[in-house]
């Protein structure tokens, strides 16, 4: 029974245990003669007060370890709380690593797929290296090194090219709900003659700018240029092949 | 003002070597001057008096005893069942300690490809 009641328990019956032998011990010297206990239930009273004071001390070294104990289990609940801080974080850790893995292992799984297609139908290096030939021979990636103003091997086509480009026919498509239904359609009228309205849609200025007219003679001038000048010089260094002779192209 | 009292009660806690418990003498001492016979009734009266506030500060000390008693840390259980919480925290502490370190060694990569 009373190895189930807490220590501070058992410590406060055992004082109530002393304060009633006490008492009881202190009522029977102050009782009358005839109402006084005798000695041998006195020496009774006088061992169990004893034997309680006992206890009650014995109780108290118990006390005293189970203090100790407690500063011990303190010190593991410190060490818990700071075992479950780690935890937490390395798990925040490892969700953020496994997020990350995932999207690699996605992208890594994708170049594999690409590996394999390529491994199935596999290109000779010779058949790359004559195509590429072919790309840069036309100059259609640079200009020659030797390049000078009214050269015509360009990478890009001329204004003229342009406009004699698909692109360059588009802009003369009918707009009277007649669409080139057809790619024979398309390819008419984009290798007929040149429409006079479009001879002079753009036209290069002095200035550097674009200008495109629109109906009634009016032109807007395109910026073809970043809004700040730093900008325009980066393309500029960038394009040297190209760039130096924008205004005598459109000759 | 008594609230405040026993907050602070909680809040300090006091080693055993602090707790008054010395009891036995004053019921000595209260028995001796019980028993005591005095022929002079002025003496009888004064130690009658005595006895009283002896009686007196042995209820206070009683009460404050178990107002320290209530102040002593780590028993609110018996010792068996602290030992017990103490082994459950140890355990938790091995298996936080077990878990950690396989969170720190699982970061082995397969890295051949097959």
């Amino acid at each position: 029974m009373a190895s189930h009641l807490s220590t501070r328990d058992r410590l406060l019956s055992l004082i109530d245990d002393i304060e009633l032998i006490a008492k009881e011990i202190i009522e029977v010297a102050i009782a009358p003669k005839p109402q006084k206990l005798s000695a041998a239930d006195h020496a009774q009273l006088t061992e169990l007060l004893l034997s309680k004071d006992a206890e009650l001390k014995k109780t108290l070294e118990l006390a005293d370890e189970q203090a100790k104990i407690q500063e011990k289990m303190n010190e593991l609940k410190a060490e818990v709380y700071n075992k479950d801080q780690d935890i937490s974080l390395l798990q925040r850790q490892l969700k953020d690593a496994e997020q990350i893995l995932a999207t690699s292992l996605y992208q890594a799984r994708q170049k594999l797929a690409s590996i394999v297609k390529s491994r199935k139908r596999p290109v000779p290096s010779e058949e790359l290296i004559k195509f590429a030939h072919r790309i840069s021979a036309s100059n259609a990636v640079s200009a020659p090194l030797s390049w000078q103003p009214g050269d015509p091997r360009r990478p890009y086509p001329t204004d003229l090219e342009m406009r004699l480009g698909m692109l360059g026919r588009l802009c003369d498509l009918p707009l009277n709900g007649h669409a080139p239904s057809t790619l024979n359609d398309l390819h008419r009228i984009t290798t007929g003659g040149v429409p006079a309205s479009a001879t002079n849609q753009f036209t290069w200025h002095p200035s550097g700018e674009l200008h495109m007219s629109v109906g009634g003679g009016n032109s807007v001038a395109i910026d073809g240029r970043g809004k700040d000048a730093p900008a325009q010089e980066d393309v500029e260094v960038m394009s040297t092949d190209s760039s130096s002779s924008s205004s005598s192209d459109s000759q | 003002m008594e609230n405040n009292t026993d907050h602070s009660e909680r809040l300090s806690p006091i080693t055993v070597q602090e707790v008054d418990v010395d009891f036995l003498p004053i019921v000595y001492e209260i028995i001796r001057s019980v028993e005591r016979d005095f022929l002079d009734n002025s003496v009888k009266v004064q130690e009658s008096q005595g006895c009283s506030l002896k009686v007196i500060d042995l209820q206070k000390k009683l009460d404050i005893a178990r107002t320290q008693i209530k102040r002593l840390p780590g028993i609110e259980l018996n010792k068996q069942d602290q030992l017990k919480q103490f082994e459950i925290l140890q355990t938790q502490l091995r298996l936080k300690r077990e878990l950690l370190q396989k969170y720190r060694n699982m970061c082995s990569f397969e890295t051949s490809f097959k």
